[in-house]
């Protein structure tokens, strides 16, 4: 009978708009049954009849609002919230180029998370050329005003070079167009065509391997969308598609550095330790290059690194050298002095290329020698530190040594910083925590097998499984191999919530254990095991229980 | 007027409110943590002690637009163990959608107190069927 009410809603929901549901009919469905499940179960037979007055009663509210909606919005348009719940982006941490967890398309909020700020105030004077021609709508042809606006963006200067100037552009946008008699107030929507230069530009900038959207990927988006007004006027002032095409990638090329990807430089782009490094670990790279392009300095060495790791003051690295006693001002003294003050001012995000120099790509492959050492499957900040100084011959590792620091007494350092890191995690309430040390999916797996009664595979039994990573996505462990998980986790955390009981599992080293026993004893709430270790270190287990939604 | 783009001069919350009944009620439902569609429905339903009854079509008409305004995002897709195997979207507040939120429970506040002092309103119950006393006045 279910089945049936099921295809009869199902056909129900094809009076609501298109857009609502694609975006959410599945749920709705999934709504509808859940609660006719459950009124059933609590009434009987005639619950169903319930559950179909609830449900009809909200259908008839609720079209007539869903569609004027969706006439309005015929064009799209972005809402004002997106900007606010994106942090600035530094041009590396956002690397992953990431789906929405139910697999659909990238929504414009996630477009424009990797926007610069010169992309970003070039689709607002976009806008702005909109509302002066008094058009109702953004087109290719008010992106490319835009672009020609932003004077110190990349755009402008090919736009330059090819001798398209503002004036021209208004002059034949106003002669295919035409102004609006009306004055354009508020927010206005981008046109589908706009939108898919938005798109590509997108799509331009993960071609080239880059971690931004800058307005030379607009310009290259407009280029190859190639049909809207923006080719047009381009065309009628005597610039070819390919022209601009070629020489935006000129004006990129000759940074040279971060750029392509298998493309014909010789140089890699990155290092291939990159893959396994934490976002954290990311971030400070990306700081250091941002370091050195603030400054005009082509290429960013062990020095620009150090700088980095010390201006994040939480970051395990930072932590690591107080440890050490060093003085972390008197370490960015130091490197300031040595690399020269910064010429882009601190607010504002510095432009162009800038690649590793010879010591920073060795100290990269030492911190994923470091990393090894440990037995970490990640690289950190803390690894890129023993980098450094194990390098020593870049401007970092001679800071470093110049303030009597030295490789052992800093690999102390770091895991002393790593245990104060677990333990101030733990002492946090209500989040079952957080520690030290590597994952081994076989301990765990052992211990899960032997105190839950769960048998190998263990999450199809009991339910759902999550692997927390350190500064990394959730991930599902039901449907990963252990290799995986230890590829990508270093997996500082492992949270199994199988029912109500936490589980957190980690390898320590011994001064670690006793660090964190000292500061969280066992409690009612809290159970403390441990586990031997083939490896023989000691495995670390938390359980804890959980009120979940009590 | 407010630059959706650069971000400069953007909207006040304040112009934001009041919020519908509806997106409220999911912004309160959504403040202890994650939830599933059917979940919010639920919390909503016990936290209005059964007056607001959220359907589909309202539930996710105002989920599509909460996502829209950066009120609220999704989290990943997965079971609820304690339903059934099958993956439900789980969505939560972002840190915009709590402070739209706390902007209209002050609003709310603000309206509840101006009717006490009219007599409108005794001993001033807490917001939303919470325990009379738990949001009265100071």
């Amino acid at each position: 009978m279910i089945r049936l009410y099921l295809r009869i809603y199902g056909g129900l929901l094809w009076l609501y708009p298109p857009s609502l549901r694609r975006a959410h009919g599945e749920e709705m469905r999934q709504l509808f049954r859940d609660t006719l499940r459950d009124e059933i179960a609590r009434r009987g037979p005639p619950g169903a009849l319930r559950a179909w007055g609830a449900t009809l009663a909200d259908l008839a509210a609720s079209l007539p609002r869903e569609w004027p909606r969706e006439w309005r919005q015929a064009r799209p348009r972005i809402s004002q919230g997106w900007i606010r719940s994106y942090p600035q982006h530094s041009r590396l941490s956002g690397q992953r180029h990431r789906r929405s967890p139910a697999g659909r398309e990238f929504t414009m909020q996630e477009k424009f998370e990797k926007f610069t700020e010169r992309a970003r105030k070039v689709l607002s004077l976009a806008q702005e050329e909109a509302q002066r021609f008094n058009h109702n709508y953004i087109g290719t042809e008010h992106l490319l005003l835009g672009l020609v606006r932003e004077r110190d963006g990349v755009a402008a200067k090919v736009l330059s070079n090819l001798d398209v100037e503002l004036e021209k552009v208004r002059g034949a946008v106003e002669f295919i167009i035409g102004r609006g008699d009306r004055l354009v107030l508020g927010e206005i929507g981008l046109t589908p065509r706009a939108k898919k230069v938005i798109e590509l530009a997108v799509d331009e900038a993960r071609r080239l391997n880059h971690h931004y959207v800058g307005t030379e990927h607009i310009l290259l988006g407009l280029v190859r969308e190639g049909e809207g007004i923006a080719a047009g006027v381009l065309e009628s002032l005597g610039v070819n598609l390919e022209k601009v095409r070629r020489a935006t990638l000129e004006v990129l090329n000759q940074g040279g550095g971060v750029t392509p990807r298998g493309g014909s430089t010789s140089r890699p782009a990155m290092p291939a330790e990159f893959g396994k490094f934490t976002e954290r670990a990311r971030k400070a790279l990306g700081d250091a290059m941002t370091e050195a392009c603030a400054r005009e300095q082509r290429e960013a060495g062990t020095g620009h690194m150090l700088l980095a790791l010390a201006l994040d003051q939480d970051g395990l690295a930072a932590q690591a050298l107080i440890r050490a006693g060093l003085d972390l001002a008197e370490t960015r003294a130091a490197l300031e002095q040595e690399l020269g003050p910064r010429k882009t001012p601190a607010d504002q995000t510095p432009h162009g290329a800038v690649a590793l120099d010879t010591h920073a790509m060795r100290m990269i492959a030492l911190a994923a020698d470091e990393a090894r050492l440990m037995s970490d499957h990640f690289v950190g900040p803390e690894h890129l530190l023993l980098g450094i100084i194990r390098e020593a011959d870049g401007l970092g590792g001679q800071t470093l040594l110049a303030q009597a620091a030295d490789l052992d007494q800093m690999r102390f350092a770091c895991a002393q910083a790593r245990a104060d890191a677990a333990s101030a995690r733990i002492a946090r309430p209500r989040f079952s925590v957080i520690t030290l040390g590597c994952l081994n999916v076989e301990v765990t797996r052992a211990f899960y097998i032997q105190n839950f009664g769960a048998t190998d595979g263990g999450a199809t039994t009991t339910g759902e499984t999550a692997v927390r990573l350190h500064g990394g996505p959730d991930l599902a462990l039901r449907a990963m191999p252990d290799d995986q998980v230890k590829a990508s986790s270093a997996a500082i955390e492992i949270g199994i919530e199988v029912a109500d009981v936490l589980l957190i599992l980690s390898t320590l080293q011994d001064s670690g254990v006793a660090n964190i026993s000292e500061v969280h004893g066992n409690s009612a709430a809290t159970r403390w095991f441990t586990v031997p270790d083939p490896d023989g270190r000691t495995v670390f287990v938390r359980a804890a229980t959980q009120p979940r939604d009590a | 007027m407010a630059d959706r783009f650069t971000g400069e001069g953007e909207t006040s919350i304040e112009q934001r409110l009041p919020l519908t009944p509806a997106v409220f009620h999911i912004l309160l439902a959504l403040a202890e943590g994650e939830r599933h569609g059917y979940a919010i429905m639920r919390e909503v339903a016990d936290q209005s002690g059964g007056q607001m009854r959220l359907g589909p079509g309202t539930l996710y008409g105002s989920i599509r637009r909460m996502l829209e305004e950066g009120y609220i995002e999704e989290s990943e897709a997965r079971p609820d163990p304690a339903l059934d195997d099958e993956r439900r979207r789980y969505y939560r507040l972002t840190p915009y959608g709590r402070r739209v939120a706390e902007a209209e429970a002050a609003r709310l506040q603000a309206l509840t107190r101006t009717a006490e002092e009219r007599g409108l309103l005794r001993s001033a119950p807490g917001l939303l069927g919470q325990p009379a006393g738990a949001g009265g006045a100071l």
